[in-house]
């Protein structure tokens, strides 16, 4: 049940007496609740107060391709036929109509009309209750999201009655979802088909049916619009990344089986999340990367400290060690964005010793302006060769190498540059995550023991034995 | 033209708020408005305008306005109604005049059109307020009534009484829909 307090919050505003003052409280009231409701909207006051035409809020949400808005009108009215009439006027802007006083709607016939012209013109008629309803979820991160998304697509005739009938179905959904049951997931489906424009229900409906299809269910079984691509869309991949932690490695075993780093690197996690954790756990063996960038990083005093690597994607899929992080990308020119750290090159001597168990297939030597190159036709090792210790006498001390070839024992090809800190696979070789990052982090790095030790678990094969946890996020209760 | 249940005071809220210039925020019977809306008489119970708000733009800016709408088709009784608004306008004034710069009648029928350049007198509002001397003085005396009637607020209230007569070919002349978007700046206050 909604308690009430918004309710009451509203009404005690609205006995304020100077009416300037009493509007200012009220919107004030209701821009509170709107961002529990959604915390990232951006609210603006209008000047105006339960005006036919103007709005008395503007919501505002961010986006990479422009902000965009939608307006409130808070109405005293909560007779349908003033509703019906305040809606006519202002249905064009698909705005929010926020009764400030309960709506029972007792004549179900006149409600059923509001209910179809709001839906029809995808605008929300809601009120305090409904809007608490639906807020007061938002300690969940899937009701957050499905709270954002009635805030901005949210549509027909929402009030305490509807708002509970749609958390409860969306719950069950969820759950269904997740245990592959058709009934409760489509009647999930329906409803916010049914109460969200498309495209905001599009979202929860894509999020379903990722959680549906890494529940083990089989795509065209799944009740609801299905999107036809075998991939997760990004939306539904980043919600299920921040989501409460799904503690089954079999769950992130299938969602890994339908993304690419190239699609992680448009996500945004600069923080990282368990999910994303399980998610690299099981699919470090099967991601596939060209390039990785070493970049030193001093963690600032904000920065939470973790003796750990952990992943992020900041820009890109990167794993993010105390002193340094390792951004990965499908191509070295994606890495453009992350700044090198610039070095000169890497003394031939501390090469071989941190290219040990590599074969190093090729050479680049710089000194005093000068470039020399010395490599094998056929991939073979070159460090060894006598010439090689006669080139390095020869340059003289201040000789750096600042490109090296490296063949791996599976005879994948990749190079280092030194200089940018940057190894990548020769000639477009993909290498697995679990491939790349050892070599990489070994060529680009004086690592410290721990650090080998903490590199050798990341590269390790996951473990799927029977430490298998019941899912516990859906349980919101 | 209008949707079924618009009477004349949201009639009155929608041209005036069409016109750009006003803010109706308080609309009577809507629970939470009426007691904004609410005065007592002297001799006790209330009284309550049919809706309030605030006035836009220009030398109006910020003023505050009390109204009533007699949606009639013909004179009918509005003389009646008209002289107990003026008398209800004095005691409103003399409680909160912070709150009454302007008291607007709104009407779609003329009335009293014999006496129409007495409407908005000092005299008139004395006529109003010794009509119902009861109510506002608390005095049932008319001889004694009168001796209590301040100058000072029968000016003050006349000074402030507006006119406005509508009907349904006015209330089209507004500005068209996608228009008055336009010209209603939200960034205002924003």
């Amino acid at each position: 049940m909604a308690d009430g307090k918004f309710s009451a919050r509203i009404e005690n505003a609205l006995a304020i007496e100077e009416p300037w003052n009493s509007a200012r409280a009220v919107k004030e009231i209701v821009a509170a609740e709107f961002h529990t409701l959604d915390p990232r909207v951006e609210i603006k006051f209008t000047e105006y107060f339960n005006h036919t035409f103007a709005p008395d809020l503007v919501l505002r949400w961010p986006g990479a391709s422009g902000s965009h808005e939608r307006y409130v009108y808070l109405k005293y009215n909560s007779e349908i036929e003033f509703l019906l009439d305040d809606l006519r006027m202002v249905e064009n802007n698909r705005p929010i109509l926020l009764g400030l006083e309960a709506q029972n709607w007792r004549d179900p016939e006149s409600a059923k009309e509001l209910a179809l012209a709001s839906k029809e013109s995808d605008t929300l008629v809601t009120d305090p209750a409904g809007v608490e309803t639906l807020a007061e979820q938002s300690n969940n991160k899937f009701f957050r999201l499905v709270g954002s998304a009635f805030a901005q697509g949210g549509r027909g005739l929402v009030n305490e009655r509807i708002a509970r009938l749609a958390t409860m179905s969306l719950q069950a959904g969820l759950q269904g979802a997740r245990a592959v049951e058709q009934q409760p997931t489509a009647v999930a489906a329906m409803l916010v088909q049914e109460l969200l424009r498309s495209e905001y229900a599009g979202r929860i409906v894509r999020l379903l049916q990722a959680i549906w299809v890494g529940s083990g269910g089989r795509l065209e079984e799944f009740p609801g619009d299905r999107s036809l691509d075998e991939y997760i869309p990004d939306d539904a991949l980043q919600f299920l990344l921040e989501m409460e932690v799904i503690d089954d490695k079999f769950f992130w075993d299938r969602v890994g089986q339908r993304v690419t780093v190239a699609q992680l690197n448009r996500l945004k996690l600069p923080d990282g999340s368990p999910n994303l954790e399980l998610l690299m756990l099981v699919s470090r063996h099967r991601l596939w990367a060209r390039a990785c960038r070493v970049r030193s990083e001093q963690p600032v005093l904000s920065d939470e400290v973790r003796d750990k690597p952990y992943w992020v994607i900041d820009r890109h899929l990167a794993l993010k060690w105390p002193r340094f992080v390792a951004y990965l990308a499908a191509t070295v020119d994606q890495l453009e964005d992350v700044p090198e750290n610039r070095h000169d090159g890497l003394r031939f001597l501390e090469l071989t010793q941190r290219a040990s168990g590599m074969i190093i297939s090729d050479l680049e030597w710089s000194s005093d302006g000068r470039i020399l190159r010395y490599s094998s036709e056929d991939h073979e090792d070159v460090a060894h060769d006598p010439a090689v210790w006669e080139f390095e006498r020869g340059l003289g001390a201040y000789a750096l190498i600042r490109r090296a070839g490296i063949t791996l024992p599976s005879r994948k090809q990749l190079y280092a540059d030194f200089m940018t800190n940057t190894v990548g696979g020769k000639g477009g070789t993909k290498l697995v995550l679990s491939e790349l990052l050892p070599p990489s982090l070994q060529l680009l790095r004086d690592l410290t023991n721990e650090e080998n030790e903490q590199l050798v678990e990341q590269s390790s094969a996951p473990d799927y034995e029977a430490d298998e946890q019941p899912p516990t996020l859906f349980d919101l209760d | 033209m209008h949707a079924k249940g618009a009477d004349g005071a949201r009639r009155a809220k929608i041209y005036l708020e069409a016109t750009t210039r006003a803010n109706v925020y308080w609309v009577n019977p809507a629970d939470r408005a009426v007691p904004k809306l609410t005065f007592p008489w002297l001799s006790g119970g209330n009284f309550s305008f049919d809706m309030g708000g605030v006035l836009l733009g220009g030398d109006l800016e910020g003023q505050e306005f009390l109204a009533e709408s007699k949606n009639y088709a013909s004179a009918q009784d509005q003389g009646t109604h008209y002289l107990k608004f003026v008398a209800q306008c004095y005691r409103a004034f003399t409680l909160r005049p912070e709150r009454c710069d302007n008291f607007v009648w709104i009407a779609w029928s003329p009335f009293l059109v014999t006496r129409w350049d007495e409407l908005q007198t000092p005299a008139f509002v004395r006529e109003g307020v010794l009509e119902h001397r009861g109510r506002v003085l608390g005095e049932a005396d008319p001889d004694r009534a009168r001796e209590l009637v301040d100058d000072d607020t029968t000016k003050a209230v006349a000074d402030r009484l507006r006119m406005m007569f509508l009907s349904s070919w006015h209330e089209k002349l507004t500005p068209l829909r996608p228009d008055l978007f336009n010209l209603l700046n939200f960034e205002r206050g924003l």
